[in-house]
């Protein structure tokens, strides 16, 4: 897949995203394709497992603002709302329905498994 | 020729964030206006802001960090009060109202939210850059200027006091004095002024500077000699009782002429240099002239300077007597045959004899 093509399979604004890497696409494949190596994800699921809210916070909060960067938007909102649940004191709900974090952990592979697809 | 040479210089910015790929969409947006230097957490910045807090023009900071996090960062920063000397943006994905109001209090210029927009970002931060830049020029300018202003006053004073010393130094040797009178009389005037306030500050408050004034102003203190003729001021003999009425109108010719130049009412010395030309020979207990003055009514720099007056005119030659020594003076002075001064100005004049070998200083 060339990058318009994950572009448009993951809602990305092109252009905007672009400019964000001073305007050079090679600049902007290059930190997409480092994406899957970047740890919030991670640090997120290890966050769940023990139930720390504050790690929870924390590291939704990085994956909200590297997705934002990147134009991964989907990702973005789920994780911002990853970050709210938590502010209002819902982290308990959080670990017993699922349901957004399922949510976010699918987008999040779906994410990784395009741009590994990205020549 | 200066700001060609500042523009090709480029000046830093500093990034401060964990993650590697906001760090580079930062540098992206900058690196082509800014050196730009980077780091992973609030330490590491202020690490690198200690070392080179002259060259960073503005720092970019992250909130979520670990080691150190912004907000950790801002009240470092602000211990050192660098707030308001480098422009701080706060670059974050959590626009919350809370931590807006925190980053503000903490001094950031601006809260820009992730993701950013190259074009906006980089306005918002070049503006404020640019006001600092101005202010820190201005007050630059503003040191510069109040330095130069410091030095030409400091000039103006000391070609203020060589003026005034040349003067009373001629009227001094008009009258057949040695033309050094003044300058020891100003010397034993701010040695006895420092002793006084040593001996009883609550009575006697003077500053430093007011001490130096009043030893500036003490050189005029004979000013009105100038109008009294040659004939009764270089008398070899004792002065006839009119002659003597005479002579004792230099006071009031003294401050008549004082209040002749143009514009020195304004000036700090006049207050003191009119009140002593009128009043050093007044004496604590009335007998003095031409106001007959008592105790406290006479200001204290009028005592200092008659106790000096009379001091030094004993100790040196004179056209109608020989110089008495230091011994014989104090002990005319402390009988009383010079008339009363005050018990505390004799306990200062005291000191200072003791402190400072007068004699040698002849």
């Amino acid at each position: 897949m060339n990058l318009e093509e994950v572009a448009k399979a993951l809602a990305i604004d092109l252009d905007a995203s672009v400019a964000r890497f001073a305007g050079n696409r090679t600049l902007y494949a290059r930190f997409l394709k480092k994406f899957p190596d970047d740890q919030s994800m991670t640090q997120l699921q290890t966050a769940i497992e023990q139930k720390d809210s504050q790690a929870l916070e924390r590291s939704a909060h990085t994956l909200k603002g590297v997705c934002a960067n990147l134009g991964l938007s989907r990702l973005a909102d789920l994780a911002s709302a990853v970050v709210s649940a938590v502010r209002n004191g819902d982290a308990d709900s959080l670990y017993a329905d699922t349901g957004l974090l399922n949510d976010c952990r699918k987008e999040y592979d779906r994410v990784c498994k395009l741009i590994t697809e990205l020549q | 020729m200066q700001a060609d040479n500042r523009a090709s210089i480029k000046e830093s910015l500093l990034v401060v964030d964990d993650n590697e790929i906001n760090r580079a969409v930062l540098v992206g947006t900058f690196q082509d206006e800014y050196n730009i230097i980077e780091a992973e957490n609030g330490k590491e910045a202020l690490d690198i802001l200690l070392q080179e807090k002259n060259s960073i023009s503005a720092i970019l900071l992250d909130i979520v960090m670990p080691v150190m996090d912004g907000f950790a960062f801002l009240e470092e920063f602000r211990k050192r009060s660098l707030t308001g000397v480098i422009p701080v943006f706060l670059i974050t994905a959590d626009t919350s109202e809370r931590n807006m109001y925190r980053g503000y209090q903490l001094g950031v210029m601006d809260i820009i939210e992730k993701p950013i927009v190259p074009y906006f970002v980089k306005r918002r931060v070049n503006s404020i850059i640019e006001l600092f830049r101005a202010r820190k020029s201005l007050s630059q300018t503003v040191r510069h200027q109040h330095g130069q202003i410091m030095e030409k006053d400091e000039e103006i004073n000391k070609l203020n006091y060589a003026l005034i010393e040349t003067l009373s130094t001629a009227i001094e040797l008009r009258s057949g004095e040695s033309g050094s009178h003044v300058k020891r009389l100003s010397r034993l005037t701010r040695f006895l002024l420092l002793e006084l306030r040593e001996i009883c500050p609550d009575q006697i408050k003077v500053t430093d500077e007011e001490i130096e004034q009043i030893a500036a102003a003490a050189i005029m203190h004979d000013v009105g000699k100038i109008a009294i003729s040659d004939a009764i001021l270089n008398k070899p003999g004792k002065l006839t009782a009119e002659e003597f009425e005479i002579m004792k109108t230099h006071t009031i010719k003294g401050c008549e002429i004082l209040s002749l130049v143009p514009n020195y009412q304004d000036n700090v010395l006049y207050r003191y240099a009119y009140d002593i030309c009128r009043h050093h020979h007044e004496r604590w207990d009335g007998g003095g002239y031409p106001d007959g003055l008592k105790g406290d009514e006479i200001t204290i720099w009028s005592q200092v300077v008659s106790i000096a007056d009379v001091f030094d005119a004993l100790t040196s030659e004179r056209v109608y007597k020989k110089a008495f020594p230091v011994d014989t003076a104090v002990d005319m002075i402390y009988s009383g045959q010079c008339g009363k001064f005050n018990p505390f100005l004799l306990k200062a004049f005291e000191e200072v004899l003791k402190k400072y070998d007068y004699a040698a200083q002849k």
